[in-house]
């Protein structure tokens, strides 16, 4: 087969970019892994940990139980929830960044994170739960799965009648989103203050919550929202264009927005209701990735994915470090930013405009 | 009539243009008084007519025994509520201001002036002075809570500032370097907050949603001031701020200094919210709202933009806190929620009834061929 240079040029860089996207995520899956037996526990050392991995993997529990508990039953489900977790973020981050066509949107811009954090706020300050369980995580979490849905919903409806351009779509959000915090704030106002307590520590995000029976959710529906978006890549890369154009090379530009904006709205909901609101992971995750692959959403979307991975599960490694236990939405935070203003200034000037 | 370009038709529809966003911002200027004699007269002694003569009366030095009855309404109407409105004037028009005029600087229609970490900073400032006793300046109790959101408020503008005259940014980095920070700081207030008892995590969190409660006339001085001189800059720097919208680029070729501009102007806005914010605790919605729901009404001409805005934010914000005493009085909700309850209904009805609002954003107007004939006299 004849290959003209251009194409031959085109398979080389795009070969390296996917190469480079599946080196990152083999790295964040050996840090997942290096991650189980990262703790601050005496007694609990490298041998042992090791010793609780093969006990399990050969089909028989540990002897100690509360070494087996930890390390098998805490620390594996974590380290498989934090990969899920920064990957979905970290596309619902790109996705959003491209369809609203914002830098600084991620996949709580239309209002995911305020109708959670709404819901989660209805069960624990006034005991309302929408599917009334009795079991306190439980009711926690289909509440806020359920109230995140909410903004994007009526985004969507009011987005159907109208001719809704980005910023339209992104105000919308953000009027809705107030909406719901002015909600919980009134709920604070009176709440006793355990409660209030009880909410911050949700908003902050943490993973101490993972277990066995409830990541695998978290990891199908990640897993196929990042499918579907991956599949309207190429559509939404024309769309980054503007509609106008998007519209004239044939692309169906509501119906992709429409559909883009859904999934990423459930997988952030599904996320949200396990983990709470990690922030940062999805607007730092694609910027980073955009620096290393460009802009072309079939190689930013698998490459924002790993970098999400990788920088949760490393993020993660620090709070089990700690003796204190900090939660990673703190860690994210406060090691993410500076990072990422350094990584900012030196690379990302030609990125964005 | 066949030559679009006469003269004559292009005078009257300048004058048309013009006419519309005058008429608008008087319309909110008397809006403005009105609301000043109402919140005035909900003061739960004395009626409307009464509120304001004991407001007037007092201006012309009028002065009661102490302990009657006059004393009391006077010191009801003078000594409580009317610094009370007058803060809410000074932090609505100046937030407004300031929303309008990030949003300019940035191009970006999420930009507010909290968008460069301002507002977590000063978070991080107060909390710290809440949670840990900790004050920059020495001073303990509320003082100590004032200066610290003042200076925790200036921190990350400051980086941002200092970033930018180091290196060449544009607007997108400087919007993501400013988020960035405020993470950051949010991320450090975080660490405290999770650390501390649940009763000092309640008083933080409450400090966060911006209240007009207990304003004395002594803080009303700093506010004042700073907002008045800062919008007085930023309506003066209105045409140029016009310019932004066509992009750095074009901006710098018709012979405005980019980079210097929007140091300058960004260090205008965050010392004027810092000041606001310090003393009310943080008013989310006005500034990142009112500028958009007025570009709908009138177009992005900041000239006109700027004043309206201001005339807008501070009735709002009267209007929001006059509610927040009236609807469960005696008891007082805090102003920055009704803010946002209010608000956001309205907000939504005016983005579905505006129907290409981005292009609105890009600057431009109804009569654009009118506009862009102005546009390059701007500086």
């Amino acid at each position: 087969m004849e290959m003209s240079a251009l194409e031959s040029l085109y398979r080389s860089t795009s070969n390296r970019k996917l190469t480079l996207s599946v080196c990152i995520l083999a790295v964040a899956v050996a840090v997942a892994f290096l991650s189980i037996f990262v703790n601050h526990f005496t007694g609990l050392s490298f041998s042992v940990s090791w010793d609780v991995l093969t006990a399990h993997l050969g089909g028989h529990d540990y002897g100690v139980y509360y070494y087996d508990l930890i390390v098998w039953d805490y620390f594996v489900p974590r380290a498989i929830m934090a990969v899920f977790v920064g990957a979905g973020l970290a596309v619902g981050g790109v996705v959003m960044q491209s369809m609203l066509r914002n830098p600084i949107a991620d996949p709580y811009t239309t209002g995911v994170a305020s109708g959670a954090s709404f819901g989660v706020a209805l069960y624990l300050m006034l005991g309302f739960a929408l599917i009334p369980t009795g079991n306190y995580a439980l009711s926690i979490t289909t509440n806020a799965i359920l109230f995140a849905l909410i903004p994007t919903a009526a985004i969507v409806l009011i987005s159907r009648r109208k001719n809704m351009t980005p910023t339209t779509t992104i105000l919308a959000g953000v009027a809705v989103m107030y909406v719901f915090r002015a909600g919980t704030s009134i709920m604070t106002l009176s709440a006793d203050p355990d409660a209030v307590e009880q909410l911050y520590m949700w908003n902050v995000g943490t993973l101490v919550d993972a277990r066995w029976d409830n990541i695998w959710i978290v990891a199908g529906v990640t897993a196929v929202s990042t499918a579907v978006v991956l599949s309207l890549s190429r559509y939404m890369s024309i769309m980054t264009a503007g509609d106008k154009s998007a519209k004239s090379m044939g692309v169906r530009t509501k119906v992709v927005r429409t559909v883009a904006l859904i999934t990423v709205a459930v997988m952030t909901a599904t996320i949200v209701g396990y983990v709470g609101t990690i922030g940062f992971m999805g607007l730092i995750a694609p910027h980073v990735a955009r620096i290393l692959v460009g802009s072309n959403l079939k190689y930013l979307i698998p490459c924002s994915a790993a970098c999400g991975a990788l920088i949760l599960i490393a993020c993660d490694c620090v709070t089990k470090f700690m003796v204190s236990s900090v939660p990673v939405g703190v860690i994210t935070s406060v090691i993410g930013g500076p990072l990422f203003i350094i990584l900012l200034i030196r690379g990302a000037k030609k990125v964005w405009y | 009539m066949d030559d679009p370009y006469r003269v004559e038709d292009l005078e009257e529809q300048y004058g048309r243009y013009t006419r519309r966003k005058v008429v608008l911002i008087a319309v909110l200027a008397v809006l403005a008084v009105v609301m000043i004699g109402l919140s005035l007269s909900f003061n739960g002694r004395v009626g409307f007519v009464d509120s304001l003569a004991y407001f007037f009366k007092h201006i012309f030095g009028a002065t009661y025994d102490v302990g009657t009855p006059e004393w009391v309404d006077d010191y009801a109407v003078w000594t409580v509520y009317t610094p009370r409105v007058l803060i809410a004037i000074i932090t609505g028009a100046g937030l407004a201001a300031c929303g309008v005029v990030m949003q300019a600087l940035l191009n970006n229609p999420l930009a507010d002036p909290y968008t460069t970490g301002l507002s977590d900073g000063a978070c991080f400032g107060a909390v710290a002075a809440i949670v840990m006793g900790f004050t920059f300046s020495g001073v303990a109790e509320s003082m100590g809570i004032v200066t610290n959101a003042f200076l925790g408020g200036l921190v990350p503008a400051l980086v941002i500032i200092f970033l930018s005259r180091v290196v060449t940014m544009s607007p997108a980095v400087t919007i993501l370097i400013g988020v960035a920070l405020s993470y950051l700081f949010s991320g450090l207030e975080m660490l405290m907050m999770v650390s501390t008892d649940a009763d000092t995590l309640k008083n933080a969190f409450l400090w966060q949603i911006g209240s007009f409660t207990d304003t004395a006339w002594s803080d009303l001085t700093i506010p004042f001031v700073v907002v008045a001189v800062s919008s007085a800059v930023m309506f003066a720097m209105s045409r140029k701020l016009n310019l932004l919208a066509l992009g750095d680029d074009s901006a710098s070729s018709l012979g405005l200094d980019v980079d210097n501009f929007r140091t300058l102007l960004m260090v205008v806005v965050a010392v004027s919210v810092a000041s606001m914010i310090s003393f009310s605790g943080i008013i989310g919605f006005v500034s990142l709202v009112i500028p958009h729901a007025i570009r709908m009404l009138i177009g992005g001409d900041n000239r006109y933009l700027i004043p309206a805005s201001m005339a807008a934010g501070a009735v709002f914000l009267m209007v929001a806190d006059l509610l927040s005493r009236v609807v469960v009085y005696p008891d007082e909700l805090r102003v920055g929620l009704i803010a946002s309850i209010i608000g956001s209904p309205i907000f939504l009805y005016m983005i579905l009834r505006k129907r290409r609002y981005g292009e609105v954003y890009r600057w431009r107007c109804q009569h654009s061929r009118v506009c862009t004939g102005r546009l390059p006299t701007g500086s």
